[in-house]
């Protein structure tokens, strides 16, 4: 390890520690109190809880040192982005409003924002503070949803910026909103802790894309999303995770869904060494629909963690998801999908499936699909599988003449289809093919 | 219909085990310390190495703590207030046969169904049978001699064949492995003992069972079971408990050998005690189960798990040897306030090593019921296989199912499934027993042994009867 | 020059010896049926036709249009014109029909040096060739063989055969688990196939698919052997008699 580095887990709290106190003292100093009260909790709830390590139940499989013993420069100054790299990632083909942040920081001259519909609001997280602190309050961290994990913590703690996005009650977007943190590439590990913020009123009907595209070897995304949809809202949130090969990227997701509402969730992985997504969907009203997917496309000696949790707090819900990881290399991969049903969650539906292709003598995968059951009339089902591809399948596809590596390509994309084909935005599923399609055997 | 509150006094009524034999009994004093351990030790005539390996072992658990993973939370065990040893006190020094034990005790196990008499009901099974901490009598005995069989307690295991005892005690759980299992190490008092020879098919089922009867008593009985190369054996495991209003620890280790070629079924019917409807004492029954299977050899463990206040056990397998299987089927049933984590552990070490684990769990009441299991198949276990079924049916609003499987899998060659299910009971298919005239309880019944007969066929007949008889006891007035 | 030649094939499976020694030629326009009771080693000469890898050849040969099969990949074979209808069909979800046999049929026109056809062409050839197995259009939208019966399986293999064009089809047991109406369907579709440079080799266990194939030559296969060779008429001697007296006989 480089001089950067620290030794153990106590100086790795200190760190933050003594960095949250110079920069109270200086950029967070004109902050509304009520936010500096929220950043306060923050930083002492990330103090207790300290960096988890994997004698706990929660982090048993995936080891965090390296985050923590990196002291990672935390000043919030956007470096360069190339035109073609950006270029590359923004979707050119997708007709959206685009929202996009360089290094945590707002960027008004990537961004294309015109011709949003009255009242409906896409913009940094960092100016809303400052002009509209009042519409953010209600919303920021408003679950204490940093309680139980020191990442999200860490986030509320130091975020900068990142993206508000509110639609009121009735207002149906007729295009996506892309939401892009780009990190440029720099000689120091740096950390960035981006924030998005999604509330959807009562009947809207929103689709977003989130892209993370770092060129930063060896940086840090420590993100925090909390989304929520209001009643009988639908909304649609595919996230591309694209960073750097040696970066970490951390997230938590938090989702809130109101009577009625309807929430697509497509958690896509390609790139990182070292990403933990935890996402969380409460369905807090009857008749929800949620859905959960997510791909793992892991090569290398990447490691990717998915944690879901989806709870069931009221009757006649429904939940579908759908989890494929496709391990090459030295890759890792983890999933642990809980579907918790609290006992009035009466008719509740829900199904979890999760399925695993080894390509590798060297890839693993640790599955851990739970199901907590408090209600007595429900339908709840998981069901996990691990294996290689079907050799049957293969000799079939050979004896009709595709070749070996072809066959091996054809059913390798097969068996991610499903996650693709679930995606409601033509121009992204056209992108996700194209990354699929990169990672499989030549 | 009767309220689903009568029909539950009805049936706790029904604990049809619950008294309690009035015998004079012989206590080693209150509390656990070393020379606690050296008296257990001594009254036992153990030889040096059974002494050393039970201090290790104590002083190991000295530096433990209990395990705060499982789902349920219970009162502290305080360590201290219980006895460690506790016998049927006699005149004479050890019974030779079973003309010599206690007419009390023989009336005991009569009580119970369990005859100690060779040529009655249970012919065709052989009975060692644990009166709170040591074996009252062992029948059979001298026909299983005949082919080499050592069928026998504990304690006569280590007078009689110590190098056996010495050769495999701990190899499977050793004295370290966790907490109960540790404290087991330490301060167990008796258990069976068997031994099948090279080649020889066991030609009747060996059973033990377990009667705690003495209060503020912990049981920490010990089985070893070696089938050495090519033997096979089909062991049965009984338990009951008088009804009492404190919770006893039953912490109970099990250790199976199967060398290469050699097959061994273990089956469990459980029913200590649950304690009564509001959730007061019951068994707290804390048990490390696993067995060792080395090439082609294998493993199949049977449970069925109606009583106890809480279960919390995983009969395992180590899958060492190349081709070997494991296997795992279990009933779990809680009712009132029963709580049960239970699974089971499957770990593939060899190449086509193969498991199965089917799992079906029953709430009711204000029941939790857990499924917590591993599937790990390693680097080097090429081709292995699993398939697991997790199956949870809710009886009621109050109760809870839980699934907590883990699968580990780092051997692309390896093909892993694993299946859950949790759901109510059919509303539609009680409805449709009751057009045909049958009543809401034959129905439940019927619906219930039809969710549980995987498991069942793999008892041996006597327990599998034995086993529906419980389950239709444990859920009378659950629906309603 | 013949189109097959097979010479002393021996193969196992597992270490179990299934073939032990097939000699077999067959020449271009030829329709040949392969008979035999179960275990007699039909299916293994199928497979191992076929390149499976879980057949292990032992010794012997088989030349194809002069050149050395065994030494081929099972997708070089299919390229080379080896078609096999598999006995049971393999599902693979995920993968549209469609896209499944047109990868398949550029594979084989780029091995054969012509031009890769589009889309739209490809499904013209597709939607006439249907037509010949009376394939419903629905099926070419499905998954391979996901969610197909039985029949709609079997059918679909003879699609893909007319599709693929081979100069060899291998028809595995294509008949068993067909009703009357699905067999003659099959059967109709196959004989359509049928033309002077084109060899058929059809294994069944049952004479009646050979009551619409009409073969010209029929083996007896027992034991990993080709025990007897001859006309139709052998083929009505074993729905007559059975098997057995042919075993007999071989011994």
């Amino acid at each position: 390890m480089n001089s950067q580095s620290t030794t153990n887990a106590q100086d790795a709290r200190a760190f933050y520690l003594s960095s949250f106190d110079s920069l109270s003292k200086q950029s967070f100093v004109n902050e509304p109190a009520w936010l500096h009260e929220i950043r306060r909790g923050a930083i002492e709830r990330f103090n207790e809880l300290g960096f988890p390590h994997t004698r706990l139940e929660e982090w048993r499989f995936t080891n965090v040192r390296a985050i923590a013993e990196t002291e990672y420069e935390l000043a919030a100054q956007a470096g360069e982005y190339p035109a073609e790299a950006f270029e590359a990632v923004r979707l050119p083909q997708l007709d959206a409003w685009r929202i996009v942040l360089v290094d945590g920081v707002f960027s008004a001259e990537l961004s294309s924002l015109r011709g949003l519909p009255e009242g409906v609001r896409v913009q940094s997280l960092a100016q809303a503070l400052e002009t509209d602190g009042a519409l953010v309050e209600p919303y920021l961290a408003r679950k204490g949803s940093y309680e139980d994990n020191p990442f999200a913590a860490l986030n509320t703690a130091f975020m900068r910026d990142g993206a508000l996005i509110s639609i009121p009650q009735g207002v149906e977007l007729n295009k996506p909103i892309h939401l892009v943190y780009l990190g440029s590439a720099g000689s120091r590990a740096r950390a960035v802790f981006p924030r998005t913020l999604v509330a959807a009123g009562a009947n809207s009907k929103f689709e977003i894309v989130e892209t993370f595209a770092g060129r930063g070897e060896n940086h840090l995304t420590n993100a925090v999303a909390e989304i929520s949809l209001g009643e009988y809202a639908r909304g649609q949130f595919i996230k591309f995770q694209r960073e750097a090969a040696s970066a970490s990227h951390i997230s938590n997701t938090t989702i809130d869904l109101a009577r009625g509402a309807t929430f697509l969730h497509h958690n896509l992985n390609f790139g990182g060494s070292l990403v933990r997504n935890d996402i969380t969907a409460s369905l807090n009203g009857e008749d929800v629909d949620c859905t959960l997917n997510g791909l793992i496309m892991g090569h290398r000696d990447q490691h990717v963690d998915n944690h879901t949790t989806l709870l069931h707090e009221k009757p006649h819900c429904r939940s579908w998801e759908m989890y494929k990881s496709i391990l090459d290399d030295d890759s890792s991969g983890v999933f642990k999908g809980k579907i918790f049903v609290q006992k009035d969650a009466q008719k509740t539906d829900a199904k979890q499936t999760s399925q695993s292709l080894l390509m590798s003598d060297k890839a693993s995968i640790n599955a851990m699909p739970q199901l907590e059951i408090y209600a007595d009339d429900v339908k709840c089902t998981h069901g996990a599988t691990t294996g290689r591809l079907d050799e049957n399948a293969l000799f079939y596809a050979r004896a009709r003449g595709i070749g070996p590596e072809a066959a091996r390509a054809m059913l390798t994309y097969a068996f991610a289809a499903e996650i693709v084909e679930a995606i409601d935005l033509p121009e992204v599923r056209d992108e996700l093919e194209g990354l699929i399609s990169e990672r499989l055997p030549a | 219909m009767p309220s689903s509150d009568e029909t539950i006094q009805s049936a706790l009524q029904d604990y049809k085990y619950g008294w309690v034999t009035e015998i004079e009994q012989e206590y080693a004093p209150k509390g656990l310390n070393e020379d606690i351990v050296r008296m257990i030790s001594a009254k036992k005539n153990e030889p040096e190495f059974m002494l050393e390996w039970r201090l290790r072992a104590y002083r190991h658990w000295l530096k433990m703590n209990a395990p705060q993973w499982p789902y349920f939370e219970y009162g502290p065990i305080d360590y201290q207030n219980q006895y460690y040893y506790a016998a049927p006190k006699s005149d004479k020094p050890k019974p030779k046969s079973l003309d010599e034990v206690d007419p009390e005790i023989l009336a005991t196990y009569e009580k119970l169904g369990i005859p100690l008499k060779e040529q009655e009901v249970l012919a065709g099974v052989a009975v060692d049978a644990v009166f709170d901490s040591v074996s009252v009598g062992t029948t059979y005995k001298a026909k299983l001699a005949e082919l080499g069989i050592i069928f026998c307690s504990f304690s006569e295991a280590v007078e009689n064949h110590p190098e056996l005892v010495q050769k495999y005690l701990g190899t499977v759980v050793p004295y370290t492995d966790n907490f109960f299992a540790t404290l087991n190490s330490a301060v167990f008092s008796d258990g069976s003992f068997v031994y099948i020879p090279k080649g020889v098919r066991c030609p009747m089922e060996l059973s033990t069972y377990f009667r705690i009867n003495a209060a503020d008593t912990g049981q920490f009985e010990r089985t070893l079971i070696v089938a050495d190369e090519g033997a096979y054996v089909s062991y049965l495991e009984g338990c009951t408990a008088p009804k009492r209003s404190g919770n006893q620890l039953h912490a109970a280790v099990v250790e199976l050998v199967a060398l290469k070629d050699a097959t061994i079924k273990y089956s469990t019917v459980q029913n200590w005690y649950p304690g009564d409807k509001d959730g007061n004492g019951g068994i707290y029954n804390f048990v490390t189960k696993r067995g060792k299977c080395l090439e082609n050899a294998k493993i199949s463990w049977t449970q069925v798990e109606t009583g106890s206040a809480i279960t919390w056990k995983y009969p395992s397998c180590i899958l060492q040897g190349d081709n070997s299987v494991g296997e795992f089927y279990s009933v779990a049933v809680t009712n009132n306030h029963q709580k049960a984590d239970t699974g089971t552990k499957m770990v593939h070490i060899g190449k086509n090593t193969s498991s199965t684990i089917v799992s079906k769990g029953i709430s009711a009441g204000v029941g939790q019921n857990v499924y917590r299991g591993l599937v790990q198949i390693n680097k080097k276990a090429g081709n292995a296989r699993n398939y697991t079924q997790c199956d949870s049916m809710l009886m009621g609003d109050k109760c809870g199912a839980h699934t907590f499987p883990y699968i580990d899998v780092r051997n692309n060659s390896a093909h892993v499934e694993h299946e859950a299910t949790t759901s109510k009971i059919g509303e539609d298919q009680i409805f449709y027993c009751q057009q045909r005239g049958l009543s809401e309880e034959d129905a439940v019944n019927l619906i219930v042994n039809g969710f549980c007969k995987e498991v069942f066929r793999e008892l041996p007949m006597e327990f599998a009867v034995e086993a529906q008889k419980l389950l239709s006891i444990s859920l009378e007035g659950s629906v309603g | 020059m013949s189109l097959l030649e097979i010479k002393n094939l021996c193969a196992s499976i597992e270490g179990k010896q299934i073939l032990k020694g097939v000699n077999l030629t067959v020449n271009p326009g030829e329709v040949h049926a392969i008979m035999g009771p179960n275990g007699s080693g039909k299916s293994t000469l199928s497979q191992v036709l076929a390149g499976n890898e879980a057949y292990e050849v032992t010794s012997g040969e088989i030349i194809f249009e002069g050149k050395n099969l065994l030494e081929m990949a099972p997708d070089e074979r299919a390229c080379e014109g080896i078609f096999m209808a598999f006995q049971y069909p393999v599902e693979i979800p995920g993968v549209g029909n469609t896209y499944f046999l047109k990868t398949a049929y550029n594979a084989v026109r780029k091995y054969r040096g012509l031009e890769e056809v589009d889309a739209v062409e490809f499904i013209k050839i597709m939607k006439e060739k249907a037509k010949l197995v009376e394939l419903d259009d629905k099926l070419l939208k499905r998954n391979v063989n996901e969610g197909f019966s039985g029949g709609e399986k079997k059918r679909n293999e003879i699609f893909q055969m007319a599709v693929l064009d081979p100069r060899l089809a291998i028809l595995d047991e294509t008949d068993s688990g067909l009703d009357v109406d699905a067999l003659r369907t099959v059967a109709g579709g196959v004989n359509k196939l049928r033309d002077e440079k084109r060899a058929i080799v059809c294994i069944t266990h049952y004479q009646r698919i050979l009551n619409y194939l009409e073969p010209d030559i029929v083996h007896i296969l027992a034991d990993g052997r080709i025990v007897r060779t001859g006309g139709s008429e052998l083929a009505h001697e074993v729905e007559e008699k059975g098997y057995a007296w042919l075993e007999q006989g071989a011994a």
